[in-house]
């Protein structure tokens, strides 16, 4: 069972959900490059500029560890990643669950993804407020390059992610993907578990992917926000190993 | 002092006032994000009254739209993750739909299962902080704009300009300059420039410099540079310190002047100088010889018409002995060879004594003012002729003023000793020139003879015996040409 954590997290994110399956699946928990404790000198600005770079990721884990038919979990954005590995390697790969999934943040015509650029523009510049603790336009312009540890310690403890930089270029890749082409070629049975209220990935969205992607269903459970893992593990585990009991 | 007592300690404080009062707005929410108490602080922010917001809204209505996808996809999990989560910064919005800039603290409060009850937010409001920062941000921007404006203008004019922090630590040069020595702007130390310094001229020159850095005056030094030709050429490296509204040194501008031509016609005329000299002299000494033979016969011998003729020629002989002196002494000079030998002066009685041929056979009339006490170590020999320079130049150039004031004073660790005419003065724009080599006041017209070495020869002995020169002059009133001497 592999753990894919979503953006803007690592893998201790799972740490209410994944010791539940401890006893009947071999787990599979890992931060991607530029999160949580990865090495970050294996960030590589070409490859990970848009979600295929995160889907090889997924499949070089399966690889080096050589899994195969592996419960898939996926969250937020970590859906997609999923769709695109299964997509080139589906035998990697027996079911996959989605917490809180989008292929497509950005509202577009009749598609209501959730947001609009300027939505997203607003967002972004709250992340380049907290850069470091300042604003983006003054942390780099007053710190520069001096030696600041103790800004750097703050930025570990507050963020996941060690590098606003990869942070950024992160939320870039994710909010302005666009996979809903990818849905119909998905050959995996799919569970998707969708929040009451999530701003993030809406209800609609929800009732989208289960329209486009083959042989996925859809949970509503009763929570708000985004991380029903977080906030809702109970229920979650419950969708999770009735899915998983279904034959 | 007597034990404080407790039940005092206690009264002064009421925790419900201090949360209500406190200079930073407290909330509480529920896990659905549903706020349940709110302080009075942060009702009069947001500008709502506590029944509009308890139990009606949530945490999330206080966001804006990308406020709500950070605090879903970042702050939710973290806080869940971390149980506190410190100085995360958001646009916090009014009830009128304003909004204000703020940072946020949240900790969490679980029951014993490790379930989440409620979270808990102290905010502070950065307004000002964020303005500021915009302040410095734009005074920061400007400044950078100011600098390449520099920049790109010091690297369209021909001239090779440089500046160095106050500490005279070079962190600038126009791209004319680091063409002309092959110096990259990126990787170029202070080693560099030294290395390509002529190795006579180096621990001279890096004295100099660090020396003008230390006095914290404009500078100039003349030097040989190894340029991008592979030549060693003369420069001149000049500096002025630039002051702040306090008057502290900020920085050093520069110039770098290629002087070699310069330098190198100077070296010519030396040459030709010392050669024609030497040469003279010894016809002169001959001349000379004659002349006194001639002026022997003049009381015997002579008829009385021709003693004017012999006296003319004397004076004639002296003149040209004096000018073949001075090249002479130049030529000295240029090879390093001026030596003095100093004995103690006493200053006054010096200065009455030189110049008598002006005092016997002029109408000028010298002054002397000033300390009668002062003695120094020098030369005497050469420091008359220094003087002598000053009253002859003063006769010259101002000869309507009949008093020539000499004066010796104590200033500091110093002596000063002056000569001041009242005379038609000197244009500024003569003056930075005066102690030239071959320079003259007016070469233009016939009216002045001389060679242009005199000032030239003063300062060159007032150097060697560890003083300044230099001359004050106002035009209409006259000049004061001086000199110093370390006591």
């Amino acid at each position: 069972m592999i753990f894919a954590h979503g953006y803007g997290c690592d893998q201790h994110v799972w740490a209410d959900v994944a010791p539940v399956f401890a006893n009947d699946y071999r787990l599979v928990l890992f931060d991607y490059v530029g999160a949580g404790c990865s090495e970050l000198a294996a960030y590589d600005k070409e490859r990970y500029s848009n979600l295929s770079g995160y889907a090889l990721d997924i499949i070089e884990i399966c690889d080096a560890l050589d899994i195969k038919d592996a419960i898939f979990i996926g969250h937020s954005v970590s859906a997609m990643i999923g769709v695109l590995a299964s997509n080139q390697r589906p035998e990697l790969f027996k079911k996959m669950v989605f917490l809180g999934p989008s292929p497509r943040y950005l509202n577009d015509n009749d598609y209501h993804g959730g947001f609009d650029r300027k939505d997203l523009e607003e967002l972004f510049e709250v992340m380049d407020n907290n850069y470091l603790g300042w604003s983006a336009a003054m942390g780099p312009a007053i710190m520069g390059n001096t030696d600041r540890p103790e800004l750097g310690e703050t930025l570990t403890k507050n963020f996941c992610s060690t590098d606003p930089e990869i942070a950024k270029q992160f939320a870039r890749v994710t909010f302005l993907s666009d996979n809903r082409t990818d849905l119909p070629k998905l050959q995996v049975p799919s569970l998707t578990i969708q929040c009451k209220e999530d701003i993030i990935a809406p209800m609609e969205v929800g009732y989208y992917i289960e329209k486009h992607a083959p042989k996925n269903s859809m949970v509503i459970i009763n929570a708000t926000g985004h991380c029903s893992h977080m906030s809702a593990p109970v229920e979650t585990v419950k969708a999770i190993k009735a899915f998983l009991a279904d034959k | 002092m007597a034990p404080i007592n407790p039940a005092l300690l206690l009264s002064l404080i009421d925790a419900e006032s201090l949360y209500q009062g406190a200079p930073c707005g407290y909330f509480s929410f529920v896990p659905d994000g549903t706020i349940v108490k709110i302080n009075h602080t942060l009702l009069s922010w947001l500008g709502y009254a506590e029944t509009e917001v308890v139990s009606l809204l949530k945490m999330s209505d206080l966001l804006s739209t990308g406020g709500k996808l950070y605090y879903q996809m970042f702050y939710f999990p973290l806080l869940q993750m971390n149980g506190t989560i410190n100085e995360i910064s958001f646009d916090i919005c009014k009830k009128d739909g304003s909004r204000f800039p703020a940072l946020l603290n949240s900790n969490t409060l679980k029951d014993t299962a490790g379930n989440l009850l409620a979270v808990n937010v102290a905010m502070t409001d950065i307004s000002d902080r964020k303005k500021y920062e915009s302040e410095l941000l734009n005074a920061k921007k400007l400044a950078e704009a100011e600098k390449s404006k520099f920049e790109f203008v010091s690297d369209f004019i021909p001239e090779m300009i440089w500046t160095a922090n106050a500490d005279g630590e070079i962190n600038y040069f126009n791209k004319r300059f680091a063409d002309h020595f092959n110096f990259s702007s990126k990787d170029f130390t202070r080693g560099q420039l030294i290395e390509s310094i002529y190795p006579d001229d180096r621990s001279e020159s890096v004295r100099a410099w660090a020396n003008a850095i230390k006095a914290g005056e404009g500078f100039h030094i003349q030097l040989r540079l190894l340029n991008k030709f592979g030549h060693y050429n003369w420069y001149k490296l000049k500096g002025l310190p630039y002051l702040d509204e306090h008057g502290h040194i900020t920085r050093w501008l520069g110039s770098c002047l290629d002087i070699n031509n310069h330098v190198m016609e100077l070296e010519k005329k030396d040459e030709f100088i010392s050669i024609a000299s030497h040469e003279l002299k010894t016809p002169i000494t001959a001349l000379k010889a004659t002349l006194q033979i001639f002026d022997r016969l003049k009381e015997t011998d002579l008829p009385a018409k021709y003693h004017r003729l012999v006296d003319q020629g004397n004076r004639s002989i002296l003149k040209i002995s004096t000018l073949v002196d001075e090249l002479l002494n130049v030529n000295r000079i240029n090879a390093g060879q001026l030596v003095l030998n100093k004995n103690e002066i006493n200053l006054h009685s010096f200065l009455l004594e030189c110049c008598q041929y002006v005092r016997a056979e002029s109408k000028y009339n010298l002054v002397v003012e000033g300390d009668t006490e002062l003695t120094v170590l020098a030369d005497e020999h050469r420091i008359d002729q220094v003087v002598v320079n000053f009253v002859n130049n003063a006769i010259k150039y101002a000869p309507g003023s009949l008093d020539i004031k000499l004066m010796a004073i104590k200033e500091g660790n110093k002596i000063k000793v002056s000569v001041t005419d009242n005379g038609p003065g000197i244009t500024p724009d003569k003056l930075p020139f005066l102690f030239d080599r071959y320079y003259r006041a007016d070469h233009t017209g016939n009216q002045y003879s001389g060679l242009g070495l005199g000032l030239y020869i003063c300062s060159e002995i007032i150097k060697r015996h560890g003083g300044k020169i230099g001359v004050n002059s106002e035009v209409g009133k006259g000049s004061t040409f001086w000199f110093t001497l370390p006591l």
